[in-house]
């Protein structure tokens, strides 16, 4: 599914180093973590996945072909990748149900249909009394999950999370995790998630450990 | 388009006092446009309805004179131009303000062939003036505003006991909101005693009219003479008062840019993070900028709105202030052209103001904004 080959990115022409040669691969429906302390390069190394960045050096290939040559890249984002926040970053003054339409706005789908998804993702998450609320109105977890069901809008391939977990607390955030393991299971969906928690990591299938933007391991099996 | 609208529409009360002020400063730009293309093309329009309505062929100023108050005609002159060939008819006007114990800038007009203008004047009540008797036919508007009646005692020019003998409607603001008198009186009462203020022109059926003026201007080198229809666009003050009407207009208009440019650039600022998850969930460039672009022009719409209400509002109270006596310049209205034109111009004025903040918030790099704090 991805290909990572000698990945560098570089900031302030070379002094700052946050990535610095990374290769790995991740398979269709393989969940897998990526370790490290703050500062590692693992937001990084999401960003440049999910095509928001460009590296310095080194190739990423998704489905077998470069993601530089997907053009446009927005509609390779809005098909092929969901993402998930620390924070929910949902728009604050859109129901729960606008904020999950939103990555089909660019896509040619008619209103009612886009709507449709909409109401039925956020059921499976457990959120149709709250579709017409707006953020501020839910709590943190219900938040997470419609920006889950935001990410899963598209149906993609790969699922990237950033620290899901990060800014709720321990019952939600293992809630929410099992909630995402179980989700890429049913769908065959893959997943890499940001982590530094270990039991995040031993939910999934594999662990890449980064330190100073380099793998400190082999991606072990869990 | 209506998911991109929709979307510019709820974010404008994300911040209501900043949507509002914006609003206000569109507003107060096109109103300015509004109020100010109106005065000009009314006070245009006064003087085309004053000229129409006589049956004038040819109208005669002195060279050079910006306004008919500034022009002055001798009556030699005068005698020679009504005895040239091919003009069959002659008469001419004294124009003046006197002041008066209502109104210190009161128009007065002195004829000297009522005939010619008598069945433009509309006589409303009472009857013309009869010559030598100091009668002044009074305007409408003038009338009703200063409470005349017929048969009613004034003073003009603060010494000169009038008889007020009738009441005229010709449809011209301008002549309707002052008084006609006989021509001597009027020489009288603003010290004309050798000279009119312009000469009108009837020149023979089957005659050229443009021939004759050309014949005017060759003989008289102190005096212009010009077909009526394209006397509006000869009068110099007309000129001014439209390029001045633009000229405001367009540095309201670059101000209004600036405001709404500067609430945009400021919108983009804080929603950085934003613009950045927007993009990372599959937005294009293009719809970041249309949301944006759109939540500008809809604001500076209902400033088009907003502008023309306050315009139509400024105008009515300025008539009604009626400063310095000059409240009939200024029209109570704003024609279906103005409005049409403002409302475009403030969906011009959304474009431009919006156009740079919104192409900054899509150039932005979508990893760079998520990190935005």
């Amino acid at each position: 599914m991805i290909s990572i080959r000698d990945v560098k990115k570089y900031y302030e022409g070379g002094l700052v180093k946050a990535l610095d040669g990374i290769s790995f691969e991740v398979e269709k429906g393989e969940i897998m973590a990526i370790m490290g302390p703050s500062g590692c390069g693992k937001s990084t190394l999401l960003n440049l996945i999910g095509a928001l960045d460009v590296p310095t050096e080194g190739e990423i290939c998704f489905a077998g072909k470069n993601i530089r040559q997907y053009v446009p890249v927005h509609a390779f984002r809005a098909k092929s990748i969901g993402f998930v926040f620390q924070f929910h970053h949902l728009i604050p003054n859109l129901s729960l149900l606008e904020n999950v339409e939103l990555p089909m706005f660019s896509l040619p789908v008619a209103r009612s249909v886009r709507r449709r998804k909409a109401a039925d993702l956020l059921k499976e998450m457990g959120l149709e009394e709250r579709t017409h609320f707006l953020p501020t109105r839910v709590s943190g977890g219900e938040r997470q999950r419609a920006a889950i069901a935001r990410a899963m809008m598209n149906d993609p391939q790969l699922l990237l999370a950033d620290e899901p977990t990060g800014s709720v607390d321990t019952v939600t955030g293992t809630a929410i995790l099992n909630f995402l393991v179980a989700l890429c299971r049913q769908k065959k969906m893959s997943m890499v998630i940001a982590t530094h928690n270990h039991e995040v990591a031993a939910k999934t299938d594999r662990i890449l450990r980064i330190r100073n933007g380099r793998i400190e391991n082999t991606p072990s099996r869990v | 388009m209506f998911d991109a609208l929709s979307i510019a529409i709820k974010n404008l009360f994300r911040h209501r006092l900043r949507t509002l002020m914006t609003l206000l400063g569109a507003t107060i730009g096109i109103s300015a446009f509004v109020s100010l293309t109106s005065f000009s093309n009314g006070f245009r329009t006064q003087l085309e309805d004053m000229v129409k309505s006589y049956s004038i062929d040819i109208t005669v100023m002195s060279k050079g004179a910006a306004t008919p108050t500034g022009s002055m005609i001798s009556v030699s002159d005068y005698k020679e131009l009504s005895r040239m060939k091919h003009v069959r008819g002659a008469s001419s006007l004294v124009v003046g303000p006197v002041t008066s114990p209502w109104n210190p800038y009161f128009l007065v007009f002195g004829l000297s062939s009522m005939e010619s203008f008598l069945n433009k004047l509309g006589i409303v009540e009472g009857r013309v003036i009869v010559p030598g008797r100091k009668e002044v036919l009074m305007g409408e508007r003038a009338a009703q505003r200063f409470k005349i009646k017929v048969n009613d005692k004034i003073f003009l020019a603060q010494q000169e006991l009038f008889t007020v003998v009738g009441i005229s409607s010709s449809g011209s603001r301008i002549i309707d909101g002052g008084a006609v008198l006989d021509i001597q009186d009027a020489q009288q009462l603003l010290r004309r005693y050798d000279t009119c203020n312009m000469a009108f022109l009837q020149v023979d059926i089957g005659s050229d009219a443009g021939q004759v003026a050309a014949e005017v201007n060759r003989r008289f080198q102190n005096l212009t003479a010009v077909k009526s229809g394209e006397f509006i666009a000869q009068y110099r003050v007309i000129k001014t008062v439209g390029v001045f009407a633009w000229v405001v207009s367009i540095i309201a208009f670059i101000t209004c840019c600036i405001i709404v440019m500067n609430t945009f650039l400021m919108v983009v600022s804080e929603r950085t993070k934003e613009i950045g998850i927007l993009m990372a969930i599959g937005w294009s460039r293009a719809m970041m900028m249309k949301v944006f672009i759109l939540e500008s022009m809809v604001i500076c719409f209902l400033g088009g709105i907003f502008g023309n209400v306050t315009a139509v509002g400024a105008l009515w109270f300025f008539h009604a202030m009626n400063p310095e006596g000059l409240g009939w310049l200024v029209p109570t209205s704003v024609s279906a052209g103005v409005m049409l034109e403002s409302i475009g111009l403030s969906l011009v004025l959304g474009i431009a103001g919006s156009l740079y903040p919104a192409f900054r918030a899509s150039s932005l790099l979508p990893s760079e904004a998520l990190r935005y704090e």
